[in-house]
C-alpha cells in the first residue's frame, strides 16, 4: 500500500458543496420557511445557525418556557413569530419545515404532529424515547413522503466523511474493533433560576434538567452515545447483533435518575467481504464479529469525546475537530539483526539499550500520526442544516440521516440502556434493518 | 446562621484559560452555574476564534471577502459594537487591524447591511480578529449568567489579563486584584493593587517578555507596536475595559491622556505602566479608581 499523500486526501475528500435550487430572479437559493420548536441551548444554536444560511427563512420559534422562547426569538430575528404552543404554530404559521430540539420524551409526539401537518422535519438526536416510537415515526415519515432528517451531525463533518473514505479505500485494512467514548468532568446539571426553597423549584428542575430523569431522558446513551454509535454503524455499514452493558449512579448522587457512568460492549456481525476487508486466502470469506466498546463518564475528562477505529493496517482517531491516522508501524529493525558481525551487534544492544527503551514506551506501537487534511467544511451543525434545507428544496428524501438510519441509531443506543438496566445481554430488534 | 459555599472552576479557552470563583450558599447550585459559565465561554470560543476552521468568524473570514455574507443576530451585534468602538476610539480599536495594509485602511474596512444582516469586506484580503474583544465579551456574558442565576458574588478571570468582579466578597470586602509586572522583570512584587466591585478590568501590554515585535498593530500606521508599555483600564464592564486598554495602548500615553480628558466617563479609569528608574511604575492618567 502506498503512503497516503495530501493529494490522495484531497482526491477522496467528500465535497461539502451543496448544489441547490436557485431562485430564478435573484440567484439566491429558493427560500424555505422554517420554524424551530424548542429553543433551549441546542435549539437556540440551531436557530442561530439557520439564520446564517442563504435561503433559510426562519418564520417562527416556539417554546413553552418563556426565557427560552425569548432567547430563541432573539436569535431568530424580528421576522420570526414567537409561539408558546407548537400546535398553534403549526396551524397558524404553516411552515414548510420544522426543526425540533425538545426533551427526548417529546420527540415522537411533536415530530409525528409536524409530519401530519405536512411539514418536512429536522429532529434532534436521538430519534425517539423508545424503540417502538422510533418504529412508528419511521413508518409515518416513509409514508408521508416528507423530507426527514435526524441531527447526527458527524455525517456532515468533513473529517468523518474523509475517515469513511479512508476506511473504504482500505487504508486501515480490516476493521476489527472500535473504541468510542464521551468522557466529561461535570455534573451535567443545569442551574435553576430560583432557590430550592421556592415552590417552583421542583417543576423547573424537572423541566430544565430533564436529561437527568428517567421519565424524560435516556441519559448518557441517548444524549451523547447516539453520536458515536452512529459513527460505529456508519463505519461498519450495519447495526449490532447484541450488546452487554453496565452502568450506575456512582458519583453524582444528587437525586438524578439516569446513570452517571455506563460501559457497553456491542457485537457486530460483519458479512464478508466488507469495508477494508482483505482476505488472506482465496477461501470463501466467512462472517466475522467486530466488537465496539462505548463508555460515558461524568467525572473524568481525560479521554474526551472520540472514536478510535482499529484496523489491521492502521487506526483512525476521530473527533469533530481533528482526525488522526496512525499506520501500524513496520517491524522494528533491531541492530543485531542487521549485517553487523556478531560481536559488534551484541555491543550495540548493550550500549544503545534500544530494546529496553522501546519496551518502556507504552505508545511504541502507535506509529507516527498523519492528520486528516480537510480543505472544506465548517461547523457541522450548520452544514447538516444546510444539507437538510437543500433536500427540502429538491424534495430529495435521502437525507444525511433519514428515518431508517435514525431508527437504527435509536435502537442501537436504547438496547444498551435495556442491557444495563437488566444486567442481561440484549439482541438488536430483528425487524429493524 | 447562613452557610457559605464557594466553587472554583477552570477551563482552557481562547488561547488562554478562564477561571470562575463563585461564592454563595448552595454549593450544588454554584457548581451548576460554574458549569454554565464554562459552557458559555466554550460556546463563544467556537463562535469567535478565527483560528478554528469551524467557527462563525472563520466562516465569515472565508466568505466575506468575496461576497456579502449573512451573519446571526449575536455576531451582528458584535460587529456593530466593534464598529462603534472603532469610531469612538478614532480608529485605534480595529478588529481588522492585523489584515490592514501598511499605511492603514482607507475608509470602512467592512460594510454592514442592516436590512439583509450581512457583512462584506472592503478588500478581499481583509479578515476579522476578535482577539482584543472576545475575552471581555465572554466575561460580560458570564457575568449575565451569574446574574440570571442569582449568584451575587464572584470573580471571573480571563487569562490573567481581563477580569470581571461581580458584586463583592461574602465578607463585604471588594475583590483584591494585583497587577504583575507586565514586562516580566519581577514576578514577586506587584506593580500595583486594586480593589474591584461590579467592575471590569483589563491590562494590555505592547511587548510580552522576550517579544521583539508586538502582535498589536497600530491601525492608523499599519505597523506593530514597538515600545515597551502597558495600559490598564477599570470600567463598568469587562468589554469596555478590554477594548479601551487595547485602544489606549495603541494611541500612546500622550494621546490616551488627551482622549480620556476629551471623553470623560465617571466610571472609567485608565492607567499607564512604563519603566521609570529601571522599575515598572503605574501612572493613573486622570485619577485613581
Amino acid at each position: 500500500m502506498s503512503k497516503p499523500t495530501r493529494r490522495f486526501f484531497l482526491g477522496v475528500a467528500g465535497g461539502a458543496a451543496v448544489v441547490g435550487v436557485l431562485h430564478a430572479a435573484t440567484g439566491d437559493p429558493e427560500p424555505v420557511r422554517v420554524a424551530v420548536i424548542g429553543t433551549g441551548a441546542r435549539g437556540s444554536d440551531l436557530t442561530r445557525a439557520l439564520t446564517t444560511i442563504d435561503g433559510a427563512d426562519v418564520a417562527g420559534v416556539c417554546d413553552d418556557y418563556p426565557p427560552h422562547l425569548e432567547q430563541g426569538a432573539k436569535y431568530a430575528g424580528a421576522g420570526a413569530k414567537p409561539f408558546a404552543d407548537y400546535k398553534v404554530m403549526l396551524d397558524k404559521l404553516k411552515p414548510q419545515a420544522v426543526v425540533i430540539a425538545v426533551p427526548l420524551a417529546l420527540h415522537y409526539r411533536i415530530a409525528s404532529d409536524a409530519l401530519a401537518a405536512g411539514c418536512d422535519v429536522f429532529l434532534e438526536k436521538t430519534m425517539c424515547f423508545t424503540i417502538d416510537e422510533a418504529r412508528r415515526l419511521a413508518k409515518q415519515a416513509a409514508e408521508s413522503k416528507r423530507v426527514f432528517q435526524v441531527g447526527l451531525q458527524r455525517r456532515a463533518n468533513a473529517i468523518y466523511k474523509q475517515a469513511i473514505a479512508m476506511v473504504e479505500a482500505g487504508l486501515i485494512g480490516q476493521v476489527t474493533a472500535i473504541e468510542a467514548r464521551w468522557h466529561r468532568n461535570n455534573s451535567w446539571r443545569r442551574p435553576i433560576p430560583v432557590p430550592k426553597t421556592d415552590p417552583e423549584w421542583a417543576t423547573l428542575e424537572r423541566r430544565l434538567n430533564w436529561r437527568l430523569y428517567r421519565t424524560t431522558s435516556g441519559g448518557l446513551m441517548t444524549e451523547l452515545g447516539g453520536h458515536q454509535l452512529d459513527v460505529a454503524n456508519w463505519v461498519l455499514g450495519t447495526t449490532p447483533k447484541r450488546v452487554i452493558a453496565s452502568g450506575g449512579i456512582d458519583y453524582w448522587r444528587d437525586g438524578r435518575e439516569v446513570f452517571d457512568n455506563i460501559f457497553c460492549v456491542y457485537e457486530y456481525e460483519i458479512a464478508a467481504p466488507s469495508l477494508g476487508r482483505t482476505e488472506p486466502s482465496a477461501a470463501k470469506p466467512k462472517p466475522y464479529t467486530v466488537r465496539v466498546t462505548y463508555s460515558s463518564l461524568c467525572n473524568n475528562a481525560y479521554e474526551g469525546a472520540s472514536e478510535l477505529i482499529l484496523g489491521t493496517k492502521g487506526s483512525l482517531f476521530l473527533t469533530t475537530g481533528k482526525g488522526l491516522f496512525f499506520q501500524e508501524p513496520d517491524a522494528v529493525k533491531v541492530d543485531w539483526a542487521g549485517d553487523k558481525s556478531g560481536a559488534a551487534a551484541q555491543a550495540a544492544v548493550v550500549t544503545a539499550g534500544k530494546t529496553l527503551k522501546l519496551a518502556n514506551d507504552p505508545w511504541a506501537r502507535r506509529g507516527k500520526p498523519t492528520e486528516i487534511d480537510v480543505a472544506e467544511g465548517g461547523d457541522d451543525t450548520r452544514d447538516e442544516l444546510a444539507s437538510f434545507l437543500d433536500h427540502v428544496r429538491r424534495r430529495d428524501l435521502e437525507t444525511l440521516v433519514d428515518a431508517r438510519a435514525a431508527l437504527r441509531n435509536a435502537a442501537t443506543v436504547l438496547i444498551a440502556n435495556q442491557a444495563a438496566e437488566t444486567g442481561q445481554g440484549v439482541e438488536f430488534p430483528k425487524d429493524i434493518d | 446562621m447562613t452557610r457559605h459555599a464557594t466553587v472554583y472552576s477552570w477551563r482552557a479557552a481562547m488561547g488562554t484559560f478562564f477561571e470562575a470563583f463563585l461564592a454563595g450558599e448552595d454549593a450544588e447550585h454554584l457548581d451548576a452555574v460554574a458549569a454554565a459559565v464554562s459552557e458559555e465561554v466554550s460556546r463563544l470560543e467556537r463562535l469567535l476564534s478565527r483560528f478554528d476552521r469551524t467557527s462563525e468568524i472563520a466562516r465569515i473570514n472565508r466568505e466575506a471577502g468575496r461576497r456579502a455574507t449573512r451573519v446571526d443576530a449575536e455576531i451582528w451585534d458584535i460587529l456593530c459594537t466593534c464598529r462603534e468602538y472603532h469610531r469612538r476610539t478614532e480608529g485605534s480599536f480595529d478588529v481588522t487591524a492585523p489584515s490592514a495594509r501598511r499605511g492603514g485602511p482607507e475608509g470602512e474596512a467592512f460594510l454592514l447591511d442592516e436590512d439583509r444582516r450581512t457583512i462584506h469586506f472592503a478588500r478581499p484580503e481583509t479578515f476579522l480578529d476578535l482577539g482584543g474583544f472576545g475575552k471581555g465579551y465572554a466575561l460580560d456574558r458570564a457575568g449575565e449568567i451569574l446574574q440570571r442565576f442569582r449568584v451575587k458574588s464572584g470573580l471571573l478571570n480571563g487569562g490573567t489579563s481581563s477580569i470581571l468582579a461581580v458584586g463583592q466578597r461574602l465578607d463585604g470586602q471588594k475583590w483584591p486584584v494585583a497587577i504583575r509586572d507586565p514586562f516580566g522583570a519581577d514576578e514577586s512584587r506587584p506593580v500595583a493593587s486594586l480593589l474591584l466591585a461590579d467592575q471590569g478590568f483589563s491590562c494590555s501590554a505592547a511587548l510580552a517578555p522576550g517579544q521583539a515585535a508586538s502582535d498589536l498593530i497600530a491601525p492608523l500606521r499599519g505597523e506593530p507596536l514597538t515600545e515597551q508599555a502597558a495600559c490598564v483600564v477599570v470600567a463598568s464592564t469587562a468589554l469596555e475595559a478590554e477594548v479601551l486598554s487595547t485602544a489606549c495602548l495603541v494611541m500612546g500615553k500622550q494621546r490616551a491622556r488627551e482622549y480620556i480628558g476629551e471623553n470623560p466617563q465617571p466610571e472609567l479609569f485608565v492607567g499607564w505602566i512604563d519603566i521609570a528608574d529601571g522599575r515598572p511604575r503605574l501612572d493613573w492618567l486622570k485619577e485613581a479608581p
